[in-house]
């Protein structure tokens, strides 16, 4: 009875204290945040570019993402510090979320690549004049790149 | 004993406790009854529009390009009385726009989760009145916007799905967009009160397992309103600036109307039924969650027995909406999705069948053996769970992709969702009108003309929708204004025929119905505090309750069903209660 | 109905927090629903559109992005250190801090308005029915080329003799452009089976607008919205060497448009319309939650933010932060993928 007149009353002051002690904890995590978000910038620089692949920097930048998501959550938001509700309230959410993106996937993500038809490529079909690449085509123009490179 | 009392809610106090003007005691209000009764009667007002639209649908369906009568000469004369098909089409859209939209979500959540809520968990008002209010009054420029809707060119005339392209060459759909965000808004607004209120705002002794099912069910068509309904509100946003500013989210390539091309193509008319599927499928449960609570609470009040299964039966309300989260998928079988959605969600969509019919037995334990009370709220319950069981048989149908394909937008589709939402939903909502009546004005409703009117509704919505299941299986397509211009179906006419009398006696029926509501709001007989000996607490609350609800302090001993329990001599046993011994009560923490 | 007031009720224990926060807690979960459907729209649409711009071809400057995202994290952290102070009753520190939260709210948006406005310079923005961006050098993006040049001209020519020197240059400079439309629509119309015409088209569409990134060259090539041929043209561009060092041709990239501002003529970018509509939805409504979150501060600083305002302060803060993760994830999918 008394620990919930306690919550009741005080709050969450009572036990934020008994947590964290001042605002140090706070720069801390805002040096982290800077340091993390420089870590995506980095993938901006040409020189990244040159020796990183695409899909590579960009998972490092998901997953920096994530990362500085979490320590806003849990340090700014105090998730940390928070009751077992917070469980509750950011599982279902998370959860609900990401299973849209996944289901919009097949249908939108993958139309241009889905295994089963290119169908994309209808877009460039209702010019007047479609212009048929021809994989040929394509090949000859990279020969054509290749040789001007070597010239 | 140990409390929680919120700030904002003592404020909010402080102002209730002086009685203010006219205005703000019944049109302002931040009081949770009184903005409950606002939305029964704006949603009443907008079921009456309902009908009328669905009419017009039947007129056309039955005198196919004939003149309406009465109405036709004054709506339709530029075509002679005829109903045009743009007008047919606008009909059937409006007509399920208005049931949805304005109707069945705000009279449920609305109308009953506001009213009942404080009331059956024993709080004096909701967590955050203002924004009751506000969810109230969001409802307003929805209202005006669907209002005026129908006078922009020839209405908004695309299904109350909306899907783009054909939405987009539409004016009208602006200001229906603009409506159903509101709408999206309001709900929001209403759906984090409501669960901030169950989750604090309960009465000492009642935890979650002694809640009745309406209000568990009201907690998760909460739930459900607040995780499904933002991405209809972004979607909604997305094809509101395809429309005005000239963005292309769910314009295909190369899509050119009126002669003008849009070519800011590149995107995805099927993104949008996603979008929209995965708010407007768990919306159904929306629809009627609900209504199966509140049949729940009527039904073991009337069977005089504890509801059988309450635990299951939670669960089972809960497995609905966890599983309608993912079964969005089954309305698009035929829209050219990628088949490996369409086998998922198949799957998922059977799934539902396992806690619907675990439902549907709970009721049917609970009134086996039962010693039956057939009043008009009983009447009205049990036709709920025979005509829920009809519709959700047919529901398992199109759950399957080949049967889907057949049957996908024939007049079985049709018969389904109103077996569900009308026999279901609307019969659920007459029960807990008929029900909660004296709670609310303070006086009981004529028990023999609701009888009249159960049994006159009863037979028509039969007559009306169960032959629409006949009509669907040979093929008969919805939403075309002529059928009738294909040879195969020509012999459907006088079938046809006879839904739309059925359908007009039906609506006629409910006069019966309005006229007992209003004249029993004046000259009913009074009720007392528990005119239906239920156990539930808003029946301790004064009738009406007071503002603050509540002349004692409620302390819950047990869950709501303990009807005919031993412990006492009544047959009934409320659950504020003291157990006959007079120990000192256990309340145990949650 | 009785007027007089029922006793103050006491509830069941429940969660340890206050309903506000509660409350505040459950509208950010429908947030992150609102912002999961907006963001999930932009990820599934920009990995099925067949071409995609790269960040230079629509003028995105990563700096300015990188620059928003640190304000947004100091707000972040001057926020709740606003909450820290109300909490130990400094209802003046906590002031101090909400204002400067305040102004880096500003900043945020300051620098927001200049993006957007260096876009709508350009033309880069979605209109109905048509804006002035193409996907692809076709016929209707010629017809608008030539729609834009009559429409310059006309009013030029009208002014007869009372022209000015500026005005023949103009009307020189519209003629140079209207004569290669004119020679891409004519071979367009006298072979429309072989690719020359396209080819002068594009070419054209890469003089009014050069492509900023040869990346995006070569993927609208794969895609189909280019001749192949026009690669070979461009493959100078922007060639990342070993050293990281860009050897393009700065003068040459300077395109018709940005020689006569006055022209804006259609420009074409392989997926442009597309991304337009993203991004502004995106940053549009990420930028309505900064506004509200700047209207909610602004009426903080006229209350006391003292102890029995703290739970205040922390609601607000935890929209707040909630604006500054959105922004954690747009600024890697819309500046740097």
């Amino acid at each position: 009875m008394s620990d919930h007149d306690q919550h009741t009353e005080v709050g969450h002051d009572s036990h934020d204290h008994a947590h964290h002690g001042g605002n140090g904890k706070y720069l801390l995590v805002f040096v982290a945040l800077c340091l993390l978000t420089t870590g995506s910038f980095l993938t901006y620089f040409p020189f990244w570019r040159a020796h990183v692949p695409v899909p590579a920097s960009r998972a490092l930048m998901m997953a920096i993402s994530c990362t500085k998501a979490m320590l806003v959550i849990m340090f700014f938001m105090h998730l940390l510090w928070e009751a077992n509700w917070k469980w509750v309230l950011t599982i279902p959410a998370t959860f609900m979320s990401v299973f849209l993106g996944l289901m919009l996937v097949p249908d939108v993500g993958w139309r241009i690549n889905n295994g089963y038809a290119r169908y994309s490529e209808e877009r460039w079909v209702y010019a007047a004049d479609p212009h048929k690449v021809e994989a040929s085509d394509l090949k000859a123009a990279e020969k054509d790149l290749q040789r001007e490179g070597a010239n | 004993m140990s409390t929680i009392t919120a700030d904002s809610h003592a404020h909010a106090h402080g102002e209730h406790a002086h009685v203010g003007s006219f205005l703000s005691t019944y049109v302002f209000s931040r009081d949770h009854k009184v903005i409950g009764i606002q939305f029964l009667f704006s949603t009443l007002v907008w079921f009456f529009i309902g009908g009328l639209l669905a009419l017009g649908v039947r007129w056309q369906l039955a005198y196919p390009w004939s003149d309406m009568p009465i109405l036709g000469k004054l709506l339709f004369s530029a075509q002679g009385g005829q109903i045009a098909p743009e007008t047919y089409t606008m009909l059937f859209t409006m007509h399920a726009s208005v049931m949805i939209f304005l109707v069945i979500i705000p009279i449920l959540a609305g109308a009953f989760g506001n009213f009942l809520i404080p009331l059956m968990i024993g709080a004096d008002d909701m967590a955050f009145p203002t924004l009751n209010m506000l969810s109230y009054w969001f409802m307003w420029p929805a209202f005006a916007a669907f209002g005026a809707s129908f006078f922009i060119g020839t209405g908004p005339m695309s299904g109350w799905t909306s899907y783009p392209p054909l939405s987009l060459t539409i004016e009208a759909q602006k200001f229906w967009l603009v409506g159903l965000t509101c709408v999206g808004v309001s709900s929001m607004m209403g759906s984090v009160n409501y669960l901030t209120t169950i989750i604090q705002m309960r009465a000492p002794g009642m935890t979650m397992f002694r809640l009745p099912m309406t209000i568990w069910a009201m907690f998760i068509t909460a739930v459900l309103q607040a995780f499904a309904l933002p991405v209809l509100t972004a979607a909604g946003f997305m094809q509101l600036a395809d429309l005005t500013l000239g963005t292309g989210f769910f314009i295909p390539e190369g899509w050119s109307a009126n002669n003008t091309l849009h070519a800011a193509g590149g995107g995805q008319p099927l993104l949008w039924q996603h979008l929209f599927w995965f708010y407007s499928h768990p919306a159904v449960y929306i629809m009627i969650l609900p209504a199966m609570g509140m049949v729940s609470d009527i039904i073991a009040c009337f069977a005089r027995k504890p509801l059988f299964g309450y635990k299951p039966m939670v669960y089972s309300i809960a497995g609905i909406a966890g599983l309608g989260f993912i079964v969005w998928g089954h309305h698009m079988f035929v829209s050219g999705m990628s088949p490996v959605l369409g086998m998922t969600f198949m799957v998922a969509t059977m799934f539902i069948a396992l806690p619907s019919a675990i439902k549907v037995f709970n009721w049917l334990g609970t009134i086996w053996g039962a010693k039956i009370q057939f009043t008009t709220p009983m009447l009205f319950a049990l036709s709920f769970v025979a005509m829920f069981i009809i519709g959700g048989l047919s529901g398992i149908f199109m759950a399957a992709t080949p049967v889907d394909i057949f049957i996908h937008d024939t007049y079985f589709i049709v018969a389904h969702f109103h077996y569900v939402l009308f026999a279901g939903t609307a019969m659920g909502v007459f029960g807990a009108i008929y029900f909660w009546f004296p709670k609310m004005f303070g006086r009981m409703m004529n028990e023999e003309w609701g009888k009249v009117h159960f049994f006159l509704t009863f037979v028509f919505l039969n007559c009306v929708f169960y032959p629409m299941h006949i009509l669907g299986w040979v093929g008969f397509p919805r939403r075309l204004a002529d059928p009738y211009h294909y040879e195969t179906f020509r012999h459907l006419l006088a079938l046809n025929q006879f839904i739309t009398w059925c359908a007009i006696l039906m609506v006629a029926s409910q006069i019966i119905f309005a006229i007992n509501f209003f004249y029993s709001i004046f000259f009913g007989p009074v009720a007392g505090r528990n005119p239906w000996h239920s156990n539930t607490l808003e029946w301790q609350a004064p009738s009406p309750p007071g503002h603050g609800n509540f002349d004692f302090q409620p302390v819950i001993y047990r869950g709501p069903y303990e009807y005919g329990s031993p412990e006492v001599d009544i047959d009934y046993y409320p659950q504020t209660m003291p157990p006959p011994q007079n120990r000192p009560a256990a309340v145990p923490a949650h | 109905m009785s007027d007089s007031h029922g006793p103050r009720l006491s509830y069941q224990p429940a969660l340890p927090i206050p309903n506000g926060k509660t409350c505040l807690w459950l509208f950010l979960s429908t947030e992150i629903m609102f912002f999961a459907g907006l963001i999930g729209t932009y990820i599934v649409l920009r990995f099925g559109a067949v071409a995609w711009p790269a960040p230079h071809d629509v003028l995105l400057s990563e700096p300015l992005g990188a620059f928003n995202t640190f304000v947004l994290i100091c707000s972040s952290v001057t926020v709740v250190l606003a909450f820290e102070a109300a909490k130990m009753n400094q209802s003046g520190k906590a002031k101090g801090y909400i204002t400067l939260t305040l102004l880096l709210g500003c900043v945020f948006l300051g620098v927001k308005m200049y993006e957007y406005s260096h876009k709508f310079e350009h033309g880069i923005y979605p209109v109905k029915p048509h804006g002035m961006v193409y996907d692809k050098a076709d016929v209707y993006y010629s017809a608008a080329v030539r729609k834009r040049l009559n429409d310059l001209k006309t009013p030029l020519t009208a002014k007869g003799p009372n022209a000015t020197e500026d005005d023949k240059a103009r009307i020189l400079v519209i003629d140079e452009v209207m004569k290669k439309v004119d020679a891409a629509e004519t071979a367009v119309r006298n072979q429309p089976d072989s690719p020359e015409g396209v080819i002068k088209l594009t070419e054209l569409a890469y003089e009014i607008y050069p492509p900023h990134d040869q990346g995006t060259v070569i993927q609208a090539a794969e895609a189909g919205a280019i001749p192949p041929a026009i690669v070979v043209k461009y493959a100078a561009y922007e060639q990342p060497t070993a050293d990281g060092k860009s050897e393009g041709k700065g003068e040459e990239r300077e395109g018709i448009n940005e020689k006569n501002p006055w022209l804006r003529l259609p420009i074409m970018i392989p997926g442009g319309p597309m991304w337009a509509s993203t991004y502004f939805l995106l940053t549009g409504f990420h930028a309505i939650h900064v506004i509200v979150g700047l209207i909610a501060f602004a009426l903080m600083l006229f209350t006391t933010l003292d102890r029995s305002r703290a739970t205040l302060v922390e609601n607000v803060g935890l929209y707040w932060h909630f604006v500054d993760l959105v922004w954690i994830f747009l600024f890697p999918l819309l500046y740097l993928f």
